[in-house]
């Protein structure tokens, strides 16, 4: 056998194995995920059976009517839907304004505010989440989206750093020829640079999607009224009252992770070009 | 570069500069007077001085808080970080269904906490749950987050935190290994060193300032850990004392018991607890983190 062929095969071999290992793993990644959709689907107490059960016809679709409308989750989407799409409206662009600010331009201000935010990267931020409590309960607007929707309007840190570094690796010529050729920065910021940076906007996108949707600590401190939950508090209400209906629990828990795989598969392609293209910073 | 039109740095710059200003500084400012005074937020704050340190200080809750998320970040994040780099060497082999194990590695990393702790409620059932019901067939069971021994509930959470964490640290991991020059693998080659040897003398040290990236992250996350617990083992209500962590805690003082002193003295605590952290890992980076 000459080296070529053996070189082959090693790389065969190793091939094989890395696939099976990759494989057995994900197995485990996605089972949980079966196993939701699976007793989404028995009927009612059946979720109390032993040995469980996988898949096993008949299918109770119902489940989920029931998690609509008795559990109130086609409310709780609705709203979920709306304060997720601010925030992933808001949060990019805040970000990428500010950012644009910190990578354009050169002075004492510039450099503070650069030095705050990586220092703030490192530093946990610490504190309680009462003086802002008390802020907005004297402006009177606790239970409204408020409170939690406008920290997105001026940007967060990470993601402030994110897209200077993108704005960075940007060449400044663009900025200078638009300038001459009479642009504001606005308009050179909203279309010419905001566009090159489309991959760092979808890692924003897609964080901020999670972010948000995930949300349990805002509405958990600001939200009272029941009509205004998101899926997050709703479904952890529901867990604490609906022990006996496990059926609809994961019906439900279904119905909130879907949007998160569906938007996650749109955008998975920017997504890793754009985590390589951010210097990958988790 | 553009020096003459700096002043459109302030446009730019304001919106982030008020946001940090109010949501960032003034919370942290106020938190540090808080945590001397005697608050319920309907009456005005009263100083009290050290008080709600010397309560928080020699009460058992407080360090059964940090032991438990001690546990929990030692045995999640280790674990997590070794199982990341098998299987980002796994990914690593130039295999051509690369795309898809990605996207799949992944998927955990998104869903919704609560979500995901609805369905390992039920998975870890100890009665009919499927996780006792495979391990039956080896003559095993568990309580998992109805035992009554702490580190059982504590690892039981760490598992759920390996499964949703480990896809993404997977691909942050292969993005390292993916920068190391194939010309150090085969000058090694060349000297006749062994998969092994190359593993712990070549790849391990050039990946040492990523692991030390993620383990820096990981204990931020870990120390401030709240969804998982307070959705497992709360579900709307309290939290036992013994299964308790400092950012469960911590809500709980300051929202539903009032005690808005003690929440924002516990805050401090942690802060300085994690600060410790920070600065001892960031000393000893030069012992052991190489970089090129």
């Amino acid at each position: 056998m000459n080296r070529r062929t053996k070189n082959l095969i090693k790389e065969l071999i190793k091939k094989t194995i890395s696939t099976l290992l990759l494989a057995a793993g994900c197995i485990l990644m996605i089972l949980p995920f079966m196993w939701a959709i699976s007793s989404s689907l028995v009927g009612r107490g059946q979720s109390f059976t032993y040995p469980p059960q996988f898949f096993a016809a008949p299918y109770y679709w119902s489940n989920y009517a029931t998690a609509m409308n008795e559990l109130n989750f086609a409310v709780y989407i609705k709203n979920s839907f709306i304060l997720t799409g601010i925030a992933c409206i808001a949060e990019p662009l805040a970000s990428a304004f500010a950012a644009f600010g910190l990578s354009r331009y050169d002075n004492k201000m510039v450099r503070i505010v650069t030095g705050v935010v990586l220092a703030l990267m490192v530093i946990p931020v610490a504190g309680s989440r009462v003086p802002s409590y008390v802020m907005w309960k004297n402006m009177g607007l606790l239970d409204t989206y408020i409170p939690i929707l406008a920290p997105y309007f001026l940007g967060t840190v990470f993601y402030v750093y994110l897209m200077r570094q993108n704005f960075k690796s940007l060449p400044g010529d663009f900025y200078e020829a638009a300038l001459i050729d009479g642009c504001n920065p606005v308009y050179i910021f909203l279309r010419i640079y905001l566009p090159l940076a489309k991959a760092t906007l979808a890692v924003v996108v897609l964080g901020t999607f999670s972010h948000e949707w995930n949300d349990m600590m805002g509405p958990l401190i600001y939200i009272t009224s029941k009509s205004k939950y998101n899926l997050a508090i709703g479904l952890l209400y529901a867990k604490g009252n609906y022990t006996h209906r496990q059926e609809v629990l994961m019906a439900s828990s279904v119905i909130m992770m879907a949007p998160s795989i569906i938007i996650y598969a749109f955008l998975q392609k920017y997504f890793v070009q754009g985590l390589a293209s951010a210097g990958v910073k988790g | 570069m553009s020096k003459k039109h700096a002043r459109w740095s302030w446009l730019f710059l304001t919106p982030f500069i008020i946001g940090m200003l109010v949501f960032t500084f003034y919370p942290m400012i106020f938190s540090v007077y808080y945590a001397f005074c005697d608050y319920n937020i309907f009456n005005p704050p009263k100083w009290v001085g050290l008080a709600n340190f010397a309560r928080l200080l020699p009460d058992p809750a407080t360090w059964k808080a940090y032991r438990n998320s001690f546990a929990f970040a030692l045995t999640y994040i280790p674990v997590q970080i070794f199982l990341a780099m098998i299987f980002a060497s796994a990914l690593n082999q130039k295999l051509k269904t690369i795309g898809f194990w990605r996207v799949i590695y992944y998927l955990p990393s998104l869903t919704p906490w609560v979500a995901v702790c609805t369905v390992f409620t039920v998975l870890y059932n100890p009665a009919y749950g499927p996780i006792n019901y495979f391990l039956s067939f080896f003559g095993l069971r568990s309580e998992f987050i109805d035992s009554t021994n702490w580190f059982v509930v504590v690892t039981s959470l760490s598992a759920i935190s390996i499964w949703k964490g480990v896809g993404s640290q997977t691909i942050y991991m292969l993005a390292a290994m993916q920068n190391i020059s194939s010309d150090v693998l085969e000058a090694a080659d060349i000297d006749g060193a062994g998969p092994i040897a190359k593993f712990f003398k070549i790849k391990m040290p050039l990946l040492t300032p990523m692991i030390f990236l993620l383990l820096l992250l990981s204990i931020k996350g870990a120390v401030g850990v709240f969804d998982s617990f307070y959705t497992m083992l709360g579900g709307g209500t309290g939290v036992n004392e013994n299964l308790t962590v400092p950012g469960v805690l911590q809500y709980e003082y300051e929202f539903v018991f009032r005690k808005v002193g003690l929440g924002a003295a516990m805050s401090w605590l942690t802060f300085a607890i994690v600060g410790i952290i920070t600065i001892i890992q960031t000393k000893s980076e030069e012992k052991w983190v190489h970089y090129e």
